[in-house]
């Protein structure tokens, strides 16, 4: 009996890690989407409101969710610290909220780019730029969504397999 | 001056720790590996780490100095600006003025935008409350407002005596509507009036002259328009539209003598808007009234 209920739980185990690592596919395209949703944002305030980039970013903090709304608050913060810094280096202070909340490196570097653009030339160039992003962005995203749907699929099976395994070998 | 000097690269804002008198700094220079130079009233001198000193003495500015404060004065949003970067001027909080040199790129014949940034001229708003005291009573008699054309060649103090006359007008309680095309009655920094216009004053901000008056016009029934720097014709057309309608007007225009400015072309229209024209001059300080002329 105690044999069955060690075995249950060793499946339980591995299983559940599975499922974990699985999950964890899963996160990268939702940030991934949700930074181009800000992204487009941006382009919005620029095109219609002529918003200055500290307002812009501060408003669409307040409209998206984590992690994006707090690299887009910090990133505001900075701006409008009186620090005399450029957009290039607020971004590079502020790129460290994304890093913190996990996001993959390549998805940062996309976003460093824009610092050297950033607020520095006339609405229609700033939309040009905005839109490359979007679509960097959107066709990470689609990557991203390809690798979980094909590793979370291979971690749900192969955290029960691997427990089953286990208590084949231990039997 | 805490709000102009965070307007500054910060390499440039420790220099002015030596500038002691700010209400007498009338201007600040930067150029492009040139020293920085600040103007009061009638002297000019330079700033290094030691202080005050000759301005071939002084801190040279280098492009990444021009390029910073640039980006900051625009807020990091060089494309919130456009029409005034266009227009060749930036107006900071505080409303202070800037005016922009550079590589201009035209486009179709006109300006786009102006590029590598060599130039920058800071002139400090300054209100003087009490300008217009002397030219008041010519501006309203027995409770009437006349319309007046202020004219006087640049830096004659037109635009402060102007914004005084809005001032007083407005706390008298007349409705008085500035169209301050260029920022520079109001100095209005994200739409709000950075300097005393009086209470009772709307402000019309970054509009052109002719359209604003005709907006005004239609909806914010004014009795006195104010108003800078009428030059285009279409501007002499909307004053008659404004005369017309009843509407008295307060305007500057640029010009030394008034027969040189009565033949311009905005005139043909726009000079029955005026029931009297003050010539100003430097002659004693800004703002020196020359003469008084009624026009029939």
């Amino acid at each position: 009996m105690l044999r069955i209920l060690g075995a249950g739980l060793v499946v339980a185990a591995c299983g559940a890690g599975g499922l974990i690592m699985a999950r964890s596919y899963s996160v990268r395209p939702q940030n991934l989407q949700s930074l181009a949703a800000a992204v487009q944002m941006l382009a919005t305030e620029i095109h219609y409101a002529r918003s200055s980039l500290p307002e812009a970013c501060r408003r669409i903090a307040g409209q998206i969710d984590n992690p994006a709304a707090a690299f887009f608050a910090r990133f505001a913060e900075v701006l409008a610290g009186g620090r005399g810094l450029t957009a290039a280096e607020a971004l590079d202070q502020s790129l460290a909220v994304l890093a913190d909340a996990g996001f993959a490196n390549q998805d940062i570097e996309l976003i460093s780019q824009l610092g050297a653009v950033l607020g520095r030339s006339d609405a229609e160039d700033q939309l040009k730029h905005l839109a490359i992003l979007y679509e960097r962005l959107e066709h990470s995203r689609i990557k991203a969504e390809q690798e979980r749907d094909k590793m979370a699929r291979l971690w749900n099976y192969l955290g029960f397999c691997v427990g089953a395994l286990v208590v084949l070998m231990l039997i | 001056m805490d709000r102009l000097l965070k307007c500054m690269a910060p390499n440039l804002r420790n220099l002015f720790h030596s500038v002691l008198d700010w209400d007498k700094v009338e201007e600040i220079r930067l150029r492009v590996n040139q020293p920085l130079v600040i103007k009061e009233q009638q002297k000019e001198y330079g700033l290094n780490a030691a202080g005050r000193c000759r301005p071939s003495e002084g801190f040279r500015v280098n492009a990444d100095d021009i390029a910073r404060t640039v980006e900051i004065m625009a807020e990091n949003s060089w494309y919130a600006l456009e029409d005034e970067i266009r227009a060749g001027y930036l107006t900071l909080a505080g409303g202070h003025r800037v005016g922009i040199c550079g590589r201009v790129v035209l486009e179709n014949g006109l300006i786009k935008t102006i590029k590598y940034i060599n130039g920058l001229h800071i002139r400090l708003a300054r209100e003087v409350p009490g300008a217009a005291d002397q030219v008041m009573p010519q501006i309203v008699r027995s409770g009437r407002i006349i319309s007046t054309l202020i004219v006087s060649p640049p830096g004659c103090g037109k635009t402060t005596l102007l914004r005084d006359i809005s001032r007083q007008l407005s706390n008298r309680g007349f409705n008085v509507v500035v169209i301050d095309e260029r920022s520079e009655i109001a100095a209005c920094h994200h739409g709000v009036p950075q300097l005393d216009v009086g209470w009772s004053a709307y402000v019309l901000d970054g509009c052109p002259k002719a359209q604003g008056i005709a907006m005004v016009l239609r909806g914010m029934a004014p009795q006195v328009i104010i108003t800078d720097e009428i030059g285009h014709p279409n501007d002499g057309l909307a004053l008659a539209d404004a005369a017309r309608a009843g509407v008295q007007v307060i305007a500057t225009c640029h010009g030394s003598a008034w027969d040189s400015v009565r033949e311009r072309a905005w005139m043909r229209h726009g000079g029955a808007a005026f029931q009297q024209v003050i010539l100003l001059s430097r002659r004693s300080g800004p703002g020196t009234i020359e003469q008084v002329l009624k026009l029939d």
